[in-house]
């Protein structure tokens, strides 16, 4: 019996021939995605991104929108508590600066009453750019201990009639709610100690009351936290990351659909086998599609951030290596699932407008129903824009998420792969038996 | 059943069953089935529809498991097994010139070989006309020679060839005849499953015809 012995060269050899039989591959399917489709693919993230990018300018003009902007604080109580509120208020992402400015320091830059017009040194020292300047009045905190109304003056700069507006509202909303507790708790302190009440109970009152209305004081903080949400405040840095990721989501996807569409096509057809029988690698008939997906990435990618000027850093590069990749896998698994290409695409699609609507990309997620709300965990878009802005994403998922999908998913691409081709083309003299 | 010394492929006692998903039972489509293909020799299957030709044929060339059975092959270099499937296996986007360097890349040509080769077998199957037009261009009998073509790359010593003139008109069907033909007297051997009696009658010296998946006249 005649058994066959291998003839394909070993070592270097078989490693060059993978290596040639893999951009082999890569060169077929970007041959195969340059057709009026493919360019089509391409072309159409671009075409939305500089929709979004000029089209939507007047929105993100300056009366619409609002950047972080300074405040000023005139201190005239001066003690521990005052300097702790004005601690808080300084993490307020709304509020770009606090200047602090002590009583004395205001009162010596006027000339008569504090309530004169300041001079015009004052102004452009001290509260140049500042939409507000917020007194703190002397004994303020002494009033909130003996459940006393104490009043907060505001100067609202007319230049800046938005932000002023902003924090005359954020003002008075904080008062509000400490005009209300306090008057609650005196109701309910009257009901239990009735109208005649003994001293030791008063102070009592005072000490847990004084502490709680200024914990709900600088709790409310929590407003301050939300405030951008809260009033509708975007940052236009950020508006313009997230229609970025927008758009590169889009292209990812497009560029992924279009690569992998003709899967269901070589394996109906037969050219997947053919090429297996003929000799060539199933891995890099596979892993071809996933660099070419890559390639055109790349190279619709720079545009992109050009148009939406995205400053380029190591974490960007890492964000989109992996958004692609998920991309990319994801449609590699969806193209098994169907047999023809036409339903492929159709699914492909809707996979599209789902991750981009879920992610928030498009619409804010907090307007979205609850249960997308909690969907977009699923979402590429998402993972991408918290890995583009950290800071603005809520926390929770960024390149941890990508890298770990990423990761998972190539595992099953690989599996899938796997099977590509049916059982091994025999290729050498060896007997095969069955089962 | 041992190999002898000109023989390429030995199938010996192959049987292949399907089912559904969903399903414990399988039917069985093929089998058990054995014959030998000898160097120079065009070997003919034949039979109705659902005889099995085209399943024995994809065992043969590995595409697809047999269930049980032997299969044995003569050492074979890389892209020296060709394989026609039924379908067009082209890429109707690229180019027959496109198609045959991608097949050609496979087999492990590369540079000026590979495309002399390429033109080459153009020539061979009278396309090096159209050589630079895309697929879907090409009438059925142009895309069944193209078929073909991308079968032969590489220097090929076994040739399975699955109804390769279906759909195809005279001129591609006398070409593709001729080839084979020219193939197996140049010692290639040849595996071909046609219900087209006169393709069977010109190009093979052995018929074996199948009938429910078991042969019923021929010799092996």
């Amino acid at each position: 019996m005649a058994v066959g012995k291998k003839k394909h060269k070993t070592g270097l050899g078989q490693e060059w021939f993978r290596l040639r039989s893999f951009a082999a591959c890569v060169r077929k399917d970007i041959c195969l995605f340059s057709s009026a489709a493919g360019i089509a693919c391409l072309l159409l993230p671009f075409i939305a991104a500089c929709l979004l990018a000029f089209g939507l300018n007047d929105a993100l003009a300056a009366e619409n929108v609002i950047e972080p902007f300074p405040v000023a604080i005139i201190d005239r109580d001066e003690t521990v508590m005052s300097r702790v509120l004005i601690g808080q208020l300084r993490r307020i992402e709304l509020f770009s600066e606090i200047r602090c400015i002590s009583g004395s320091e205001f009162d010596s830059a006027f000339r008569t009453a504090e309530d004169a017009v300041p001079t015009v040194d004052f102004e452009e020292d001290m509260l140049a750019g500042c939409a507000a300047a917020v007194t703190i009045p002397k004994d303020y905190f002494y009033s909130v201990y003996y459940m006393d109304e104490g009043k907060v003056d505001a100067w609202l700069n007319g230049e800046m009639p938005l932000e002023s507006e902003l924090t005359a509202d954020i003002i008075e909303s904080v008062a509000e709610i400490m005009a209300g507790e306090r008057a609650a708790m005196l109701a309910a302190f009257r009901i239990a100690e009735g109208d005649e009440p003994s001293a030791e109970a008063v102070q009592r009152f005072r000490d847990a009351c004084a502490d709680a209305v200024l914990d709900s004081a600088m709790g409310r903080r929590a407003v301050f936290k939300d405030s951008p949400g809260a009033f509708g405040v975007r940052s236009v840095e950020v508006i313009r990351e997230k229609y970025f990721v927008c758009a590169v989501c889009m292209l990812f996807f497009s560029v992924s659909l279009g690569i992998m569409k003709t899967v269901p096509d070589e394996l109906q057809m037969g050219t997947a086998k053919r090429f297996i029988c003929s000799g060539g690698s199933r891995t890099a008939f596979s892993a071809s599609k996933f660099a070419a997906a890559a390639i055109v990435c790349a190279v619709g990618a720079v545009p992109l951030m050009l148009v939406f000027k995205t400053p380029f850093s190591a974490r960007l590069l890492l964000t989109l290596l992996l958004g692609s990749a998920v991309c990319a896998e994801l449609m590699f698994l969806l193209s098994l699932a169907f047999k023809r290409t036409e339903r492929f695409m159709l699914a492909g699609g809707i996979v599209m407008l789902a991750a981009l609507f879920a992610g928030g990309v498009i619409y804010p997620l907090n307007l979205m129903p609850e249960a997308v709300q909690k969907l977009s965990i699923l979402s590429v878009a998402r993972h991408m824009f918290a890995g583009v802005v950290p800071e603005a994403a809520g926390g929770g998922c960024g390149l941890g998420s990508l890298a770990a999908a990423a990761g998972i998913l190539a595992l099953l691409c690989g599996a899938a792969a796997a099977a590509l081709g049916g059982s091994a083309a025999r290729r050498h003299g060896s007997a095969k038996e069955g089962a | 059943m041992t190999m002898e010394k000109e023989q390429v492929l030995v199938l010996e006692n192959i049987t292949k069953a399907y089912g559904t998903r969903f399903s414990k039972e399988k039917k069985r489509v093929l089998g058990p089935v054995s014959l030998c293909v000898r160097k120079g020799e065009a070997v003919g299957i034949t039979g109705e529809n659902g005889a099995g030709k085209s399943t024995l044929l994809s065992v043969a060339a590995g595409i697809e498991r047999q269930d049980a059975g032997r299969i044995e092959l003569a050492p074979l270099g890389r892209g020296q097994l060709g394989y026609v499937p039924q379908e067009i296996a082209l890429y109707p986007a690229l180019t027959g010139m496109q198609n045959l360097r991608f097949f050609a890349s496979a087999a492990g040509l590369y540079g000026r070989r590979r495309t002399i080769r390429c033109r080459y077998l153009l020539e061979k199957v009278n396309l090096e006309d159209k050589a630079d037009k895309p697929v879907s261009t090409y009438s059925g009998g142009m895309q069944r020679r193209l078929n073909l073509a991308c079968a032969l790359v590489g220097d090929v010593k076994l040739l399975l060839l699955d109804e390769p003139t279906v759909g195809a008109d005279e001129k591609s069907t006398e070409i593709i005849l001729n080839t084979i033909t020219a193939l197996k007297n140049g010692g290639c051997a040849v595996l071909l499953v046609s219900h087209r009696s006169e393709d069977i009658a010109r190009v093979c010296d052995r018929v074996v015809k199948l009938k429910n998946g078991v042969v019923e006249d021929g010799s092996r």
